[in-house]
């Protein structure tokens, strides 16, 4: 498929999908302030208050989305990882239970 | 014909050549001849006549018109007429009826500022002046853990108002009756608080800092700005008192910034430029819902809107290529729902996630509706949630009952948009607040556009800060 690249995580899953069931949209997540963390996973699609942003239900410790990842689906995601400044290459470890 | 094009939206912009596939939310990058396939097979394709009219049309090889078929097929962009529109198994799709995992307490229905915009009438939600008793919350709390399901491990409490600040003591009994319970149920949970920031004291710093409270403190403007629409009742500004009582808070550097934007504070890049240089970690923009021309946007307001945001999604995308961070956040939440191709019925968690709990015990869809009868879906002194009552608000305000949003390619993203604000315009929170609709459009398609850029330019960032393990999947 070199004229069509999927890009977003649905677009691989439908790509994905002729040949294997893929839960393209349970993926480790992570959140800004105002778009908490659990709206994918086995929470479902919701987050509390996306529009307005009156609410900001966010993991405690968030600087920043890219350090909360979905610990609702993924409950021993840091496992690999003791320090995350020195050992943070190997969070690439979400298991993929498609 | 036995092959149709689906619903898709050709986004092109910075030399790049999109296709949205508007059932799934999927994201596309194609070459020119891709796109021109899929334009020609917009009114049909028949595929027994080897191609040959799409060839002829579009002046490519016949192996290469096959070839691009073949992956368009598969990618489901071209499909039989009658699996056109077919969302498939990547709808998002709630599971109904599951418990409440998010409840936002109100623990003062009061407030010490004075913003005439205030959807909540100053903090009073067409009530008296209130505050939360300490048995109340309780109630509310054991009430959370005792309907949340075995598996939810995490839960959220925001302390919200009026201003919450004024009701210290019951914010911290409420926290710490929490804690005890999550210990007991092996269960964690998360605080978070909307201040206005007037009442922050050390003491508050360091309570807020030993619960791990995710602060959001709401400003809407630098300096005369902020306080001609934020005043206190005494007409006196607040912004210099706000940033000085909340620097320790800033100085912890997770403070976020909450901007609601009205015709009369427009100038978003300056607030937003401003407020990340003062130390808050994220800053976002909201337009008011105030049903008053005074401070509502109109449509050139909303042009002018889109033209700050877009100076600050620039960047963003300029701090994303370098892999740094521009807390930006209207943009960044854009990108990350684009990037997981959100596709929803609902456009937030207000009753299925999420409730809010007022002083009195009634128990509201979200806390903008507190206050409204039709949309109390229980009382904590009486079991808490109705799920009957709950179930049927929830069929009520679903994005499948909306012919007004029938036809736009951003539904699946939008879902209808905030709940109250329809209710507020429209009388009814299921029919669709049209005039916010151009401009969402023009923003999610900004989101899309910067999404691919980042995509193109530094695909790592997205690994990194968007959804962490995403690359090493592919």
């Amino acid at each position: 498929m070199s004229r069509i690249k999927p890009l977003n995580v649905k677009a691989r899953a439908v790509e994905a999908s002729s040949n294997r069931d893929v839960r393209g949209y349970a993926f480790g997540d992570c959140c800004a302030s105002f778009a908490p963390g659990w709206e994918v996973g086995t929470q479902d699609n919701a987050d509390p208050c996306p529009w307005k942003s009156d609410l900001s239900l966010c993991w405690g410790t968030c600087y920043w989305m890219g350090q909360v990842p979905d610990y609702i689906s993924y409950g021993d995601w840091l496992d690999t990882c003791g320090n995350i400044q020195n050992d943070w290459r190997n969070l690439c470890t979400i298991p993929d239970n498609g | 014909m036995n092959l149709v094009a689906d619903e898709v939206v050709p986004i092109q912009g910075n030399g790049l050549s999109h296709v949205f596939h508007v059932p799934t939310s999927s994201l596309y990058a194609v070459d020119s001849e891709s796109l021109s396939v899929l334009e020609n097979a917009k009114g049909g394709l028949n595929t027994e006549d080897g191609l040959s009219h799409l060839a002829k049309q579009t002046g490519l090889d016949a192996s290469d018109v096959q070839e691009i078929v073949d992956d368009l097929v598969k990618l489901r962009l071209l499909v039989p007429p009658d699996e056109v529109g077919a969302r498939g198994p990547l709808a998002d799709r709630p599971e109904m009826g599951r418990g409440m995992g998010n409840l936002v307490l109100h623990v003062a229905h009061t407030c010490n500022l004075g913003c005439g915009y205030c959807y909540a009438e100053q903090g009073l939600y067409k009530g008296k002046a209130t505050l939360m008793s300490e048995e109340r919350a309780h109630q509310y709390v054991d009430w959370l853990f005792e309907q949340s399901d075995p598996e939810t491990k995490q839960l959220g409490i925001t302390f919200f108002g009026g201003e919450p600040l004024l009701n210290m003591k019951v914010m911290q009994s409420a926290a710490d009756r929490a804690q005890k319970k999550a210990a007991e149920t092996n269960k964690s949970v998360r605080f978070s608080v909307t201040t206005n920031g007037t009442l922050v004291t050390p003491e508050i710093v360091d309570f807020l800092a030993a619960i791990d409270c995710v602060v959001t403190v709401s400003l809407d403007g630098i300096g005369k700005a902020n306080d001609r629409l934020r005043p206190f009742h005494s007409g006196r500004g607040s912004y210099d008192l706000v940033l000085d009582r909340i620097q320790p808070l800033l100085e912890r550097g997770k403070v976020a910034a909450r901007v609601t934007v009205t015709r009369q504070n427009l100038d978003v890049v300056e607030t937003v430029t401003t407020l990340l240089d003062r130390g808050f970690a994220e800053v976002g923009c909201s337009p008011v819902d105030a049903k008053n021309p005074a401070y509502d946007l109109k449509g050139e307001d909303y042009e002018s809107l889109l033209e700050g945001f877009g100076v600050l999604t620039r960047r963003y995308i300029d701090a994303a290529v370098q892999g740094r961070k521009y807390g930006f956040s209207n943009i960044a939440n854009i990108v990350k729902a684009v990037h997981q191709g959100h596709n929803k019925d609902y456009p937030c968690g207000a009753g299925l996630q999420m409730v809010a709990g007022a002083p009195n015990g009634e128990m509201s869809l979200c806390h903008r509706f507190v206050g409204e009868p039709d949309y109390v879906l229980g009382d904590i002194n009486k079991g808490g949630i109705d799920g009957h009552r709950r179930l049927q608000v929830l069929e009520d305000i679903q994005l499948a009952e909306r012919s007004d949003c029938s036809s736009c390619w951003a539904r699946y993203i939008c879902s209808g948009g905030c709940h109250h604000v329809n209710f507020l315009f429209e009388g009814d929170p299921s029919r669709t607040y049209l005039t916010h609709c151009d401009y969402l459009r023009d923003w999610y398609q900004m989101g899309v556009e910067t999404y691919a850029e980042i995509m193109a330019r530094n695909p790592e960032f997205v690994g990194e800060f968007i959804d962490p393990g995403f690359l090493c999947r592919q």
